[in-house]
């Protein structure tokens, strides 16, 4: 499958959360995305990033939209507490459905190949690099991090001391770091001159991967659902 | 016709009033060696970073006199656009990498799909230019991932990939073995149709260049065979202990006339032999 067609999957998506208000309805979509997920590569890596997320933000909703908060600092009326909760835990379905169908929609589109389709598709060049390059940038800046972090160990600084100790020590790690990837900037652009980037109107990309019929089907039945649901939301 | 010319030429960074090249007057003809040795701050890599082309885009400076590559400004021109003439290798192979790639293959493959050539030409230019390096078994792996030798060797393939007429390696193998070091340099002296130019502190490896240019403080010193040079730039360069004991005694009067000057350590031993005979 194209990179570009898991992500045209995600406009019904988000339409049919927002469209659905019925908790039950939304817990069912969700299980099957989360089933999509399970299904894929790499599937513990991405339901343990979504599960990071949505356990602290059901606990924030649950305390926040709950009035438990309230109730215990300021004594607040809680008596409406289970229109709230059941308000926080629509918000939180529809949440977890659109993160977990961003999860299904990256395993359909590995960075690799989304950068290749980025620099194959109609793009400028210039505009494919700026959206394709963010995708190694946490690469980048491990590596720069654990450079830094080596010059200031033989400095002094312990990034292995207890945590109040590494939160003052935060700034001699930080700061060096977003210098450092800020003047990574000019280094980059000489890079790319002199691999003759944007010197010809129109360039190559190995192993661009192809828009199939397959493709164009699944994103025909993208747009029908989004019409459909959109048109169903604007019908009621 | 010499690829690269300079006569009487000077370059002054913007904003200031002295040049940090002066007097740089050489002529070097397609497909030969140069080497420009200097200690640091010399002005090895300004010198580097004008011959890529780099003025006044990425090296805002004016410059005078003549200085031209194959009969044309070496200024003015986009460093994008003489990419696919000329190369630089820098010492920090960090440096050349692109931020795109996910592999290594991906990296060297990135300069020549920018040049818009068929997917095979391209296929051919990254297997040889892998080969050439002894890089096939990174091909597969994260440019994020390399050691300082492995990213040389990569960031070399990078260059050679784009197939340029003229390849300037400015300390290119720092991070690498002696040994190595001198293997990649002896497939690239070999390769047909390019002229190299090395930017090197040390005097063995500048030793095998057709012509030797002496940089001290921005101003050209010298510039001729390594041999007519080895008593004036050696005590401004690296070399083995076989060379500095050759060049002291050549100091100190003991060397006998008729000896040429020794380019390597085996060399060095050769000519105490010679010098021992007589």
């Amino acid at each position: 499958m194209h990179p570009f067609t898991g992500f045209a999957l995600l406009p019904p998506l988000l339409l049919l959360t927002l469209r659905l208000t019925d908790a039950r309805a939304l817990a069912a979509l969700l299980v099957v995305l989360l089933v999509l997920v399970w299904m894929g590569g790499e599937h513990r890596v991405r339901l343990r990033r979504w599960a990071l997320l949505m356990l602290p933000l059901a606990a924030g909703l649950w305390l926040v939209h709950g009035r438990y908060l309230d109730s215990l600092v300021f004594g607040a009326d809680v008596a409406d507490r289970p229109q709230r909760l059941y308000a926080a835990a629509l918000l939180w379905l529809r949440v977890g459905c659109l993160l977990a169908g961003a999860q299904v929609a990256l395993r359909l589109a590995p960075p690799a190949r989304l950068t290749r389709a980025l620099f194959a598709s109609r793009l400028p060049p210039s505009v494919a690099y700026l959206l394709a390059s963010p995708l190694l940038l946490s690469v980048q800046l491990r590596r720069r991090l654990a450079e830094v972090t080596e010059a200031q160990r033989a400095r002094g600084v312990d990034p292995a001391a207890p945590w109040p100790q590494r939160a003052r020590t935060l700034i001699a790690l930080a700061g060096p770091l977003v210098v450092w990837t800020l003047s990574d900037v000019g280094e980059r652009a000489n890079a790319l001159d002199a691999r003759a980037f944007r010197s010809v109107p129109c360039r190559t990309t190995l192993d661009a991967p192809a828009f199939t019929a397959r493709d164009r089907a699944l994103l025909a039945a993208a747009l029908a659902a989004f019409v459909l649901v959109a048109g169903s939301w604007l019908w009621r | 016709m010499a690829l690269i010319r300079f006569a009487q030429a000077s370059l002054t960074r913007a904003g200031a009033t002295a040049p940090c090249l002066s007097c740089i007057d050489f002529a070097l003809p397609a497909g030969q060696t140069l080497a420009v040795v200097g200690g640091s701050g010399s002005g090895k890599s300004t010198l580097a970073g004008w011959l890529a082309g780099w003025v006044p885009h990425a090296l805002p400076a004016t410059e005078a006199g003549v200085a031209e590559f194959d009969g044309a400004p070496l200024s003015g021109a986009l460093p994008a656009v003489r990419a696919g003439q000329v190369q630089l290798v820098q010492g920090n192979p960090y440096a050349a990498l692109t931020g795109c790639a996910f592999t290594v293959y991906d990296e060297v493959a990135f300069g020549p799909e920018n040049l818009g050539l068929c997917e095979e030409e391209i296929r051919a230019r990254c297997r040889e230019a892998l080969a050439l390096c002894d890089a096939e078994a990174l091909a597969v792996r994260a440019p994020s991932t390399l050691s300082g030798g492995e990213a040389q060797r990569v960031a070399l393939a990078c260059a050679l990939a784009m197939r340029p007429r003229l390849l300037l390696l400015d300390e290119a193998f720092n991070r690498l073995t002696p040994a190595a070091a001198d293997r990649l340099l002896e497939r690239l002296r070999v390769l047909p149709m390019l002229t190299l130019v090395l930017f090197e502190k040390s005097f063995e490896r500048a030793a095998g260049a057709d012509l030797m240019l002496w940089l001290d403080g921005g101003v050209q010193r010298a510039c001729a065979e390594a041999g007519v040079l080895f008593d004036r730039v050696l005590p401004a360069l690296t070399a083995s202990d076989a060379v500095r004991a050759a060049w002291r005694s050549r100091a100190a009067d003991l060397w006998r006339d008729g000896v040429a000057a020794p380019c390597s350590a085996a060399d060095a031993l050769t000519r105490f032999a010679e010098v021992a005979d007589g």
